[in-house]
């Protein structure tokens, strides 16, 4: 049985200007140690998807649907229910760790804090154990650092201190959301290898969320494309870049530059994402699609399995029509 | 394209003096920008990169005069732009170097209309126009950078990030520029509209003859956009050349630890290759390492970098590095 499943979530937020349709239908699975990569640009709904999940979500939000983890509800439930659950067996770490971390706290007693909060334990053992941990993320001059304020590490420092924050009671599931977008590329190098050193040594799940196709390329077992609030292709990681079937996704790897390519000229997708109170009739990318016909604007398409070795599903009309290199080509 | 050299800058230095503790303390100085030296030619696009903290932000301010250089000097057509001090003598000088900034939503005033904020530098400099001849210029430039003209009345929160950015962009060329200078035009903007504004400035570049200092942290980004590419560290720079030369066969120990950790989007490219993972932060800019500002991190240092101070030398006819390691290892045939 996978670790968490998600069935049909929706979250709609109600605004003066009407409901916007932040995540529609968006059901996946993730199994024991697996880590998927979420990607989309912004307003995509991956950030919403997962706040949803940990019961996050801004109060205007109206959420429905499912997700089970090992078989228990997660959406709908009370509070003091989710607490448990919260920082114990689902922790996550946030984009921007200068304004994630409280600045008023030491690092000590911000790290020791989700230890004795959700285990009960004394504050030395907990003390202990954040040693341990700033010692896994990979931290110099332990004893020196863990009194300092965040204010006094660097912005690589801070998240690797959020990193031991997350992993302090061993969650069983880690929930990465753009972990890397604040850093330099030397640092979020540093940081993408740590990650995965700590999954292998930690045996947990991850979600990975970016906006940065190539950081997914590198980090995860499988890929959820996001587009406007819906799932529009997920495979296998190695499956999806051999074979991209939803013209977004190939917009998204053309559009992304390369450091060892020759090509000077950018493919760019055309137009601007879409309004979600006013999402488009049919397919949300139907208006910026190279591919669309009438059918694209009048009807929604669902997610369907494209039958490669392992499962890949694709929503598009005319996904089996044509394939990623005429695409690439033109 | 290479009609030599339109701007050279010598030696240039910008230092921030810190606060004192106490008054007998000796004044410490953040040396943001140190004995930077590089010329850009006319009608190219020159790429700067380097983490944040490097001082490519305070270089190109240094440039435009946004911050006062310490020491050395940018020459543009004969005039040292350093000692240009008053208002009123940079005023012709504004109108030829302009700059587009990186966060398109807090570079635009958000209660005037896009209209009046790309005609706003046509009434400063070119005041005697009629009402209906900056309209007209105004409503050309929106074409050039893709905007539609039926949106002149519209105001910033009502465009995206990306259209925001072209208003930013036709703001700055009104004045049809020679130079333009963009810090960090496209990191605010995702994948897809990042490939709009840096095609449109490709463009304009071949169209209008514009020379571009283009600034980002993105290696990839730079690389498509630029023709030649000068990489800083610390305040100083470490390696300039071609861009695909430079990305291809880099010389200097930081611009190949850069280019390494840059993501591919290609999953059997990125497990395989090795990365050369910079170990520690990057050192304070107010005592900055003796010696090569870099040995702290580099992986070829020897006692020899922590000794001298290495200059920017000629590595072949394109490409400059600072670095004395570089030359004992044979260069891999370009």
């Amino acid at each position: 049985m996978s670790l968490l499943e998600v069935n049909n979530l929706n979250v709609r937020f109600k605004t003066n200007d009407g409901l916007v349709h932040a995540i529609n239908h968006v059901s996946f699975s993730l199994d024991k140690a697996e880590t998927l990569g979420v990607v989309g640009e912004s307003g995509s709904g991956k950030s919403q998807t997962v706040l949803a999940l940990m019961g996050l979500s801004a109060n205007n939000a109206l959420v429905s649907g499912s997700a089970k983890l090992d078989g228990k509800e997660l959406i709908g439930i009370p509070t003091k229910e989710l607490n448990q659950i919260r920082g114990n067996e689902i922790s996550m770490i946030f984009q921007d760790p200068m304004t994630s971390l409280n600045p008023y706290v030491t690092i000590e007693t911000q790290l020791c804090e989700p230890m004795m909060v959700h285990q009960h334990s004394t504050k030395a053992q907990a003390r202990r154990h954040a040693i341990d941990m700033l010692d896994a993320v990979r931290i110099p001059d332990i004893a020196n650092r863990i009194k300092l304020y965040p204010h006094e590490l660097s912005g690589g420092m801070q998240q690797r201190v959020m990193v031991a924050m997350a992993l302090m009671c061993k969650p069983r599931l880690l929930i990465a959301d753009e972990p890397t977008t604040a850093l330099d590329v030397t640092v979020q190098a540093q940081l993408l290898k740590l990650l995965q050193e700590l999954q292998d040594e930690f045996k947990m799940a991850t979600i990975l969320i970016t906006h940065d196709i190539a950081v997914v390329a590198g980090a995860c077992d499988r890929v959820m494309v996001m587009y406007a609030g819906t799932t529009v292709e997920s495979a296998q990681i190695h499956d999806l870049f051999a074979n991209h079937y939803h013209p977004y996704t190939s917009g998204l790897m053309t559009a992304t530059p390369r450091v060892d390519s020759a090509q000077t000229k950018l493919q760019e997708i055309t137009g601007e994402p879409p309004d979600l109170s006013h999402l488009p009739a049919g397919c949300a990318f139907s208006p910026r699609c190279p591919r669309a016909t009438d059918i694209c604007s009048q009807q929604h398409p669902v997610l369907e399995d494209m039958h490669d070795q392992n499962l890949h599903y694709v929503a598009c009309f005319h996904a089996r029509e044509t394939d990623n290199k005429e695409t690439l080509n033109s | 394209m290479n009609k030599g050299p339109l701007l050279s800058i010598h030696d240039l230095k910008v230092h921030f003096p810190l606060k004192k503790s106490w008054p007998w303390q000796q004044t410490q100085y953040v040396k943001a920008v140190d004995e930077v030296s590089f010329k850009v030619n006319q009608g190219e696009i020159l790429g700067i990169v380097g983490e944040s903290g490097c001082g490519k932000s305070t270089l190109i301010r240094a440039i435009v005069g946004l911050v006062g250089a310490t020491a050395g000097s940018v020459i543009w057509a004969g005039k040292d732009l350093t000692v240009v001090k008053t208002k009123k003598t940079w005023q012709p000088i504004r109108k030829n170097i302009q700059m587009v900034f990186q966060d398109p939503f807090s570079s635009l005033n958000p209660r005037m209309t896009i209209g009046n904020i790309i005609a706003e530098p046509l009434l400063v400099h070119e005041p005697k126009l009629s009402v209906g001849e900056r309209r007209a210029r105004v409503e050309q430039m929106m074409r050039m950078v893709g905007l539609s003209p039926r949106h002149i009345n519209r105001y910033p929160h009502q465009f995206s990030g990306g259209q925001c950015q072209r208003a930013g962009i036709a703001r700055a060329l009104i004045l049809r520029p020679s130079i333009l200078v963009c810090d960090e035009p496209v990191s605010a903007l995702d994948v897809s509209i990042q490939a709009q504004v840096v095609n449109l400035l490709k463009e304009l570049q071949h169209s209008l003859g514009l020379t571009i200092l283009f600034i980002a942290h993105n290696l990839s980004v730079i690389k498509h956009i630029s023709d030649r590419i000068l990489v800083m560290y610390l305040g100083r720079v470490m390696e300039v050349g071609e861009s695909k030369s430079l990305c291809d066969h880099p010389s200097h120990p930081y611009t190949k630890a850069l280019i390494s950790a840059a993501p591919l989007p290609d999953p059997e490219l990125e497990r395989n290759k090795r990365i050369q993972i910079l170990e520690g932060d990057l050192p304070s800019p107010i005592h900055p390492p003796s010696g090569c500002v870099f040995h702290t991190r580099c992986p070829l240092a020897d006692s020899n970098c922590a000794k001298k101070k290495p200059e920017l030398r000629w590595l072949s006819e394109t490409r400059e590095v600072a670095c004395i390691k570089v030359e004992e290892k044979p260069r891999q045939a370009a």
